[in-house]
This record gives structure tokens, sequence and C-alpha cells, in this order.
């Protein structure tokens, strides 16, 4: 910022003799207080503006959503739901600071724009600064940066990159292909337990280690453990079915191939609990348990994950990229299913240790799951930039009149640039991320409605009568919106989804619900239906 | 470098037009529709709502409830656990996913042809196909050629021999 350099302030501090000037008294100087005034214009106006801004990314998310749900010009939310949609990006630019490259990369976006931020008029210096070492190299190079006039190109690669992430829909294409990378992933791993099985060893020490919840997970895998003789029969009889044997040879034999010098004969008066067989036992039960259960719930995810992409697998129709993410709802029950994996792997790895290059592989590719995370990166950097430009506008912009040609031009594309970013990426943001708070309806009274002749109850009536689920989609404006589906098939007239409005006075008060997390996917494919 | 900055802004005018009329278009483009899927079937896994190995979730959608009250899917709930054993479906609105298989709709051939083979069996007038990895089972109506019913249950597993628990036998006589 070192370079910028403002003529009238110079004129005054007596830099530059202006003949005038000595011959006319001057009585009052008003340059302090239209400086003052200057600096009052900016802050209000950068209140104002952000103030506006806000505002608009609040209506951009719900027209962004409303379109794509084709309820767009049917649908009007009140302006206080609007403006938590406002609220709820804000936050989510802050929430996405629990991951710590997100945090980096924040850094690196603030780093950049403070060193590179341009403020005119443009200078420039041909005096090189004093060689050093050290850390005033490195201030060197940004001064040298700025001199030379490289700050502009800088500044201008960061805001053109934002704004290229979001045009190209780069965000989506990520999260579109990190779906396929998952259910490649997982398809694989259901072929690999498929070719062998998995062996698991108890870790020792493993109980010191575990918290609570991993204590949990392990008291359910082995509840139905219990050491009695019924037990012993089976899980000798499981371990060697073709052995018919009398159960005593069984333990002697169990016992002599694993070396436990204990005597065959227990009583189940406590001394089989703590004796060596049944601990062997027990641990050699858990492991066959986990050689089912892990690859169950391997096979269960990829399910999901098969649930979630439908018929976008095997349809003949083209369907495109954008179908599948463009609700971000539909992911959360992948998401879960990733999630509860992950930490079923976790839990298994505090208390068995896997010895064979078999199962150590498919721990391994386990770890390689991840959750579907709609553009967090690309948001946040498209977010940190465009609060650059708007400080670099707000900074320049009582500037411009001591601007050259070509530094009016960078401005004017800044401003083109900023309301690219600024149209964009809310968006962006409510057609990827943001999705409506849609409530089951479970019943409705209306007022004055004590024969139950209200026109309105009776056509909901009708459709509850075929088995129809209603949803109200949230605090819309004056009038109260509910969904009527119908999901049986077979009847093509009422699987059309029914969208019903009415006068909020005329309902004395609602029985809603939240919506299971699993149900979502089923209202938002009615939505579309609607389309 | 003034004169060189000065094409730039020109570039960059040129470019920034460019790109907010594509945003512009992008944000005009609709989506494509998703077709409504029934529910799906997943081979050693369960239905969409219902999955093997699990308890049967306390609230059912109406139409599963209504398959059941009419006997178009059967489920088998183990005694003890409580939990899901087998699926059995008899009604042609649940498709196997990915292949998109269903009852009364698909041949013989049309598995084999998909699925690859399977254990063959034919009893008391019914033809089945068994895939025990997969955890399906498909029963063939003889006088149509049709499907007449799909099973899903637990897919049979490699099995851990004694000797491979062996090798580690030290590990597994330690407590944890």
């Amino acid at each position: 910022m070192g370079e910028t350099t403002n003529q009238n302030v110079s004129s005054e501090t007596g830099d530059t003799t202006q003949p005038t000037a000595d011959k006319i008294p001057v009585k009052f100087d008003l340059t302090p207080f239209l400086d003052i005034m200057k600096s009052v214009g900016i802050v209000i106006g950068s209140v104002g503006s952000i103030a506006a801004i806000f505002l608009w990314i609040g209506y951009a998310i719900i027209v962004a959503r409303l379109r794509a749900y084709n309820l767009y010009g049917i649908v009007r939310y009140t302006d206080e739901y609007t403006t938590e949609a406002g609220y709820q990006f804000f936050q989510d630019m802050f929430t996405f600071f629990q991951d710590w490259k997100v945090v980096l990369l924040f850094i690196a976006v603030i780093i950049a724009i403070i060193i590179t931020i341009p403020v005119g008029p443009f200078i420039g210096s041909k005096i090189n600064p004093q060689p050093a070492k050290g850390i005033k190299c490195f201030f060197n190079i940004f001064v040298i940066i700025r001199q030379q006039g490289l700050n502009y190109l800088i500044f201008s690669t960061l805001a053109i990159s934002a704004c290229l992430v979001l045009v190209t829909n780069l965000p989506a294409k990520k999260l579109y292909s990190n779906i396929f990378e998952q259910e490649q992933l997982l398809s694989m791993l259901v072929e690999e337990c498929k070719s062998g099985p998995l062996l698991f060893a108890p870790r020792k020490g493993a109980d010191k280690k575990a918290n609570t919840f991993q204590k949990i997970f392990y008291n359910e895998l082995s509840k139905s453990e219990k050491p009695t003789r019924e037990w012993l029969a089976e899980v000798l009889a499981e371990l060697n079915p073709e052995d018919r044997s009398d159960i005593r040879d069984k333990i002697i034999k169990f016992q002599q191939e694993f070396e436990i010098r204990e005597s065959p004969d227990f009583n189940f008066n406590g001394d089989f609990d703590k004796s060596e067989t049944y601990r062997t036992l027990l641990n050699i039960r858990l492991s066959s348990k986990l050689n089912v259960e892990l690859p169950r719930r391997i096979d269960k995810t990829l399910a999901d994950i098969h649930m979630l992409l439908g018929r976008i697998l095997t349809s003949e129709e083209g369907e495109s990229f954008s179908t599948l993410v463009a609700y971000t709802a539909n992911n959360r029950p992948v998401n879960d299913s990733i999630q509860e994996l992950g930490l079923y792997r976790e839990n298994v790895e505090v208390f068995f240790d896997h010895k064979d290059s078999h199962t150590a592989n498919i721990i391994d590719d386990l770890k390689k799951l991840r959750t579907f995370n709609f553009g967090q990166f690309f948001l946040s950097y498209a977010f940190w930039t465009l609060v650059g430009i708007f400080i670099y506008l707000v900074i320049n912009s009582t500037r411009i009149i001591n601007f050259k040609q070509w530094e009016l031009g960078y401005f004017a594309t800044m401003v083109l640039i900023f309301l690219t970013i600024i149209v964009t990426l809310p968006t962006t943001y409510g057609r990827y991320k943001y999705e409506f708070k849609v409530l089951k309806l479970n019943d409705i009274v209306f007022a004055g409605d004590e024969k139950g002749e209200n026109p309105v109850r009776k056509k909901l009536d009708q459709l509850k009568s075929r088995d129809a689920g209603l949803y109200i989609l949230g605090p819309t404006k004056g009038k109260e919106v509910i969904l009527g589906a119908i999901k049986t098939t077979g009847d093509s007239a009422v699987n059309t989804p029914q969208i019903i409005m009415m006068d909020r006075e005329t309902v004395k008060y609602m029985n809603v619900e939240p919506l299971r997390a699993r149900d979502i996917p089923d209202i938002i494919a009615l939505f579309r239906q609607s389309r | 470098m003034t004169l060189k900055l000065r094409n730039l802004s020109v570039l960059l005018i040129l470019g920034t037009t460019i790109l907010v009329l594509a945003a512009l278009s992008g944000t005009a483009s609709a989506f494509k529709e998703i077709l409504p899927g029934g529910e799906l079937i997943y081979p050693g896994v369960g239905i969409d709502t219902v999955r093997i190995g699990e308890p049967l979730p306390s609230r059912l959608p109406s139409l599963l409830e209504k398959s059941i009250a009419e006997r178009r899917i059967v489920i088998h709930v183990e005694g003890s656990r409580k939990a899901v054993e087998r699926i059995t479906i008899l009604s042609p609105d649940y498709a196997l996913a990915r292949s998109q298989i269903r009852v009364r709709v698909n041949t013989f051939d049309e598995v084999l042809r998909y699925y690859g083979s399977g254990i063959v069996n034919n009893q008391d007038g019914r033809q089945t196909v068994q895939f025990p990895t997969e955890g399906m089972e498909f029963v063939f109506s003889k006088r149509s050629g049709l499907i007449e019913a799909i099973s899903v249950f637990s897919p049979l597993r490699p099995k851990i021999r004694i000797q491979q628990y062996r090798i580690f036998k030290d590990q597994f006589k330690q407590s944890r």
C-alpha cells in the first residue's frame, strides 16, 4: 500500500507550492473536515453495502432452491426465513473451519489478499530495495511485487480463479466424481471380502486405551456370548463342524491345539468364565463375528450409495450428473452410513489387530472412505476472495478520480467480477447446499370447522385415505403450502404431487414432526416430479 | 509496464464479460428430472427400508406395510435377536438394484445373463437359482418361465479355519 500518493494531500503538506495559495489568505481550512466526512462516508457506505449484500445472499439462496424444486413463483417465503438463509450461509462459511485444511486455505487466501490488494493510483518505483537476507529479503519481495505492479496481476488472478470455480460448476463436478469414487471403492471392497475371510486377533491392553463409546461397542459385540455349556458346545461345533466327537474330547483337542494347560471338565459355576479356554474361544468367536459383520456393513453402505444413485446407474436416458448432486439432503443417509462404517472400523481397530495382508488391505481401503461434502474448499475460496474484492472496491472507490485509464479499466473489471461472484456464490450455495425445512403434517384443525366441512379438510382427508404423505414447506408468506404425495404405484392419477395453498388464518393448529433423513430423498423426488 | 497493464485490463474486461454471460446462462439451466423409483432390492442387504441383520423398523412406509399385509412381501425375523433374516419379494413393485430385475417381469435367462451361473434346483415343480455368496435366490414359475419370487438373505462368507486362528494362538489366549 506504500505506493499510494494523493496529490491534494501532498500539496497541503508543502511538498509542492501553488502560487494562488500564497496570495489568497485561507481563513477556514475545510480539508480535515472533508477527510473526516470521506471516512464517515466510507464507513456508512461499507456497512450499508454489507447489509445489502447480506439480504441479497438470503434472497439469492431461496430463489435458487425454489427454482431447483420448480416452486419459483408458486411459493414465497417470509422475510425472516430469507434472512435466516443468509445467516445459515455465513454460519456455514465459518463452520467449514472445523476442517483444518479449510483453515489453511483461508490463511493463504487472506495473506495473498493483504499482500496484493491494489490501492490506487498506481505509481510504481524504480528504486531497488537494499539487498537483504532472511526475513528482510522476504519483505523485499513484497515491495518489489508492489513496485512493479505485479500485485494487480496476482490479485486479478485470485479474483478470476474464484469466478471460474463458480461459473464452471466445479464443486458440483467434484462431488459427482467423489460419489462415484466411493461407489467404486466400496464395490471393490465387497468383492475383496468375498475373496477370503477377515482375520482379527485381539489387541493386548485395548481396554485401557478404549474410550467409553468404544467399550460400548465391545460390550455390544460380546453381549450374547455367555459362558454357558450350550455356548461352549455351539462354538466348538462352529469351529470344527466335521468333528462329531463328544464335547469333552472336543475341549481336549482344542486345548491341545492352542496349548492351554487346563482341565477340560468345567462345572460352569464361575470356573469357565475365568478359564483360558473361555477367553480363547470368546476371542475366536468375536473374530468370527467380525468376519461376518464388517462385510455386512460394507454391503449396507454400498447399498445406500446405490439407493442414492437410484436409477442413474442403469438409466438409458442420459441422466446428467447434476441430478445426482443437486440435493444435498439426498446425500445425508449415505454420509451417515459412511460415518457409521468408519466408526465401526475405528472401534474394531481399537480392540483387534489384523494380522494377514488380506484383512490389512481391506482395513486400509476402508480408511480411504470419505463422506460427501459439497465444495467447502471452493465455497470458502470464493467467499474470502469476494471479501477481498469488496475491500478493494471500498478502498479504491474514493480514489478512482485519480486513476489512469488502465487502472479505471481494472477497477471496472473488479466490479464485474464482484457482481459475478455475488450472483453465482449464493446461487451455487442455494442450489447444492441449502435445504428447506420440510415438515411432515400429522394433523390439522381448522378454525370453526367443528363439522369437518372445510373444503381443504375434505381434500386432505381424501389424500390421506389414499395413503398420501402430507408435508408443509416451512414459513411461507401469507399462505400455508401443503404438499400431498401419494406413492402408490399403478394409479397414475394419484401419483402426481398435489400442492395445496390455503390462508393461514383458517388454521387453528397443526401437528407436525421433523422428517427423517431417509424420507427426504422421497420428498425431493416428488418435488422433482412436479416439474 | 503501464502499457502492458492497460492491455491486460482490456483482456480482463472482455474475459469477465464472457464469464458473467456464462454465469447467467448457468443460473438459467434446469436440471434433468429424476425418475421416481419404487423401492429397490439389494442382494444380501435387504430393501430400502428393511435391512438383513437389523431389527425391523418400528415405523414402516405405508406402501411396505400394505405389501406385507397383502403378503406381496414376506419378512422372516429371527427369534432371539429379532433381526431380519430373510426377505421374500413376490411383488413387481420392487426391482433389484442395478439390474432392475423384477418379479413377473424377467426370465430365468435374463437372471443368468446378469448374475452369471448360480446353484440351480428343480423341486416341487419349481425351479430355483441360488447365489449364496451374493445373498439372493430366485424362484421361477415353470409355466410362464418368469420370476415368481426373489429372496434376499445374509450372504455366505468365507469361513476362517481353526488352523488360521492357531497361527496367532498366543494373541487369542490373551485378555483385552
